[in-house]
Parts: structure tokens; C-alpha cells; sequence
């Protein structure tokens, strides 16, 4: 469970640094919408982009449709991550 | 911006646009104001005397009756398109560079090999801009269910844009000023 928190924290940590960098705003609350900060349909596939490429995941368009706020972004990576941890431990 | 922004040719002659440009600081707030300034002046040149355009619960604006109408903005820039009897309408703007990684996200390898210059006449922004319109003009459809963007197809035949998801097509016309690229779906 604490490894979960660590991982989500971290993740978290990441995301609003994308965004916040992204949308040039200095701070994200992570349960406001994210168009309210200005995000458009451009800059939110090239944050996908970005995250699938930063986080070695993929984002389905089931998830992708889910990110309407930052915690639903952290939340979609998070099951993400874990889903391709699981994966990879099945591999082994 | 200084932008001169017209109907795409091919376009119904009795479609009206309007535009609004966004003012300072060009956050959101105004960027909503400056589409709803557009699209009161889009409805008054298409007859309507209804000028009001409320917010869905879901975010879409809701159009006079008889009046399908749509809505784009950039930063700087608000624009709207009405099409009086119409059933729906989509309009995109876009001045946004589309990165190679974007396009391939939003493209299909088909439409990036048969529709992207040098095989096809348009741009990456202009295909973007065109799917954006075709689901604004599509996502009404309730029989069609949520589904995202870049999921609409983009055909070309004679010459002319269609966009189409689970086989509903819609025209798509689009057309690029200076930095802006421009595009019009129009459901009838």
C-alpha cells in the first residue's frame, strides 16, 4: 500500500509539471476540469503523447476520454502503470 | 491578429460566420465571452432574433431552434458558424503547430499517406481542424454514442472532404489564412 502512495505521489508529481508547463499556468487544482485551464484538443493529445512516451504506457481512448480533471490523469497513468507491471511480472 | 476569416468555398451560401476577437488576458473566461459575442452576431445575420446561446450541462452550446450553430475559439481568436435549418453544425479553428507525433496520433496511416501533401492537397492542422468539426457536428447524434475525435475517418473523393464515424458522414470543408486553419462540417 505504501509503494502504491510513493508511485501515485510521484506520478502526480510528474503530471502537474507537464501540465501546469503545458497550460502555463503557475498551479492545478487536481479536481477543477481541465478545459477550465484552457486545455484544447491539441495541446491534450500532445500531453498524451507526452505521458505514453514518459511513462513507457499506453492510454487507451477509454481513458483518454476519462481524463477530464488532473486526477483523473494521475488515476488513468496509475492503472496504466499498474496494469503493465502486472504484465511484465506474469512475463517473468 | 488581424485574420480575415470567410466561408470555406463550397460551402451553403446562406451559412453565416462571425467573429469576435478575444481580448486580454485571453484566458478562458474571455476566450467563452468572445465565442458568444460571434456566435450572437453569426445567429443575427443568419435572422434569428432569438441571440442567446446557453451552456449545456455537458458543455456544447445550445443553439436556437432552427438554427444549428457551433462554436471554436483560440486564444486570440473566437469564431462562429450558423446554418439556419440545418441539422447540425461543427466548426474548428486551429493555429496550433501539429507536431509529426500528433499527426500520426490523429491520422490514420490512410489518411496521412492519401490526404497529406505530397499525395493530398491539405495540411496536418486542416485534417485536425476538419475532424474537430466533424464531431461537433456528429457528437449530437445520440445514436452514435460518446466516442473521441480522432476517431472520425476523413475520405476524399472528387475533390470534396467527408468525415464519417460508424457510417454517418458529414461534408467537411476547410481552409487556412495566414497562421489559422479553418474548417465547417455541415449536417443536413
Amino acid at each position: 500500500m505504501g509503494e502504491k502512495k510513493a508511485m501515485n505521489r510521484d506520478i502526480h508529481e510528474v503530471v502537474d509539471e507537464l501540465f501546469r508547463r503545458r497550460l502555463q499556468v503557475p498551479e492545478l487544482n487536481p479536481d477543477v476540469p481541465l478545459v477550465d485551464y484552457g486545455l484544447d484538443s491539441v495541446r491534450s493529445i500532445d500531453l498524451i503523447v507526452e505521458m505514453e512516451s514518459e511513462f513507457d504506457v499506453h492510454i487507451s481512448d477509454e481513458q483518454a476520454a476519462a481524463m477530464r480533471t488532473l486526477r483523473d490523469v494521475v488515476d488513468q497513468v496509475t492503472a496504466s502503470l499498474t496494469a503493465r507491471v502486472g504484465q511484465g511480472g506474469s512475463d517473468a | 491578429m488581424a485574420v480575415e476569416l470567410g466561408i470555406p468555398a463550397g460551402v451553403a451560401p446562406e451559412t453565416t460566420l462571425a467573429t469576435c476577437p478575444v481580448p486580454w488576458p485571453h484566458g478562458p473566461a474571455q476566450q467563452f465571452a468572445a465565442g458568444r459575442r460571434a456566435a450572437a452576431s453569426a445567429l443575427a445575420a443568419a435572422g434569428s432574433a432569438d441571440r442567446i446561446v446557453p451552456r449545456d450541462p455537458d458543455g456544447r452550446p445550445r443553439f436556437p431552434r432552427g438554427f444549428a450553430g457551433s462554436i471554436s475559439h483560440t486564444d486570440h481568436l473566437a469564431v462562429a458558424v450558423v446554418a439556419a435549418g440545418a441539422e447540425a453544425v461543427g466548426v474548428d479553428i486551429e493555429t496550433a503547430a501539429i507536431s509529426p507525433r500528433t499527426a500520426a496520433f490523429v491520422l490514420r496511416e490512410r489518411e496521412r499517406r492519401t490526404l497529406l501533401a505530397p499525395a493530398g492537397a491539405y495540411t496536418p492542422r486542416e485534417l485536425f481542424a476538419a475532424k474537430e468539426a466533424a464531431f461537433k457536428a456528429l457528437n449530437g447524434i445520440g445514436a452514435l454514442g460518446d466516442f473521441l475525435f480522432w476517431r472520425i475517418e476523413l475520405d476524399q473523393s472528387d475533390g470534396a472532404l467527408t468525415a464519417s464515424y460508424r457510417g454517418e458522414p458529414v461534408p467537411v470543408w476547410v481552409r487556412s489564412e495566414a497562421d489559422l486553419s479553418f474548417a465547417v462540417a455541415i449536417r443536413r
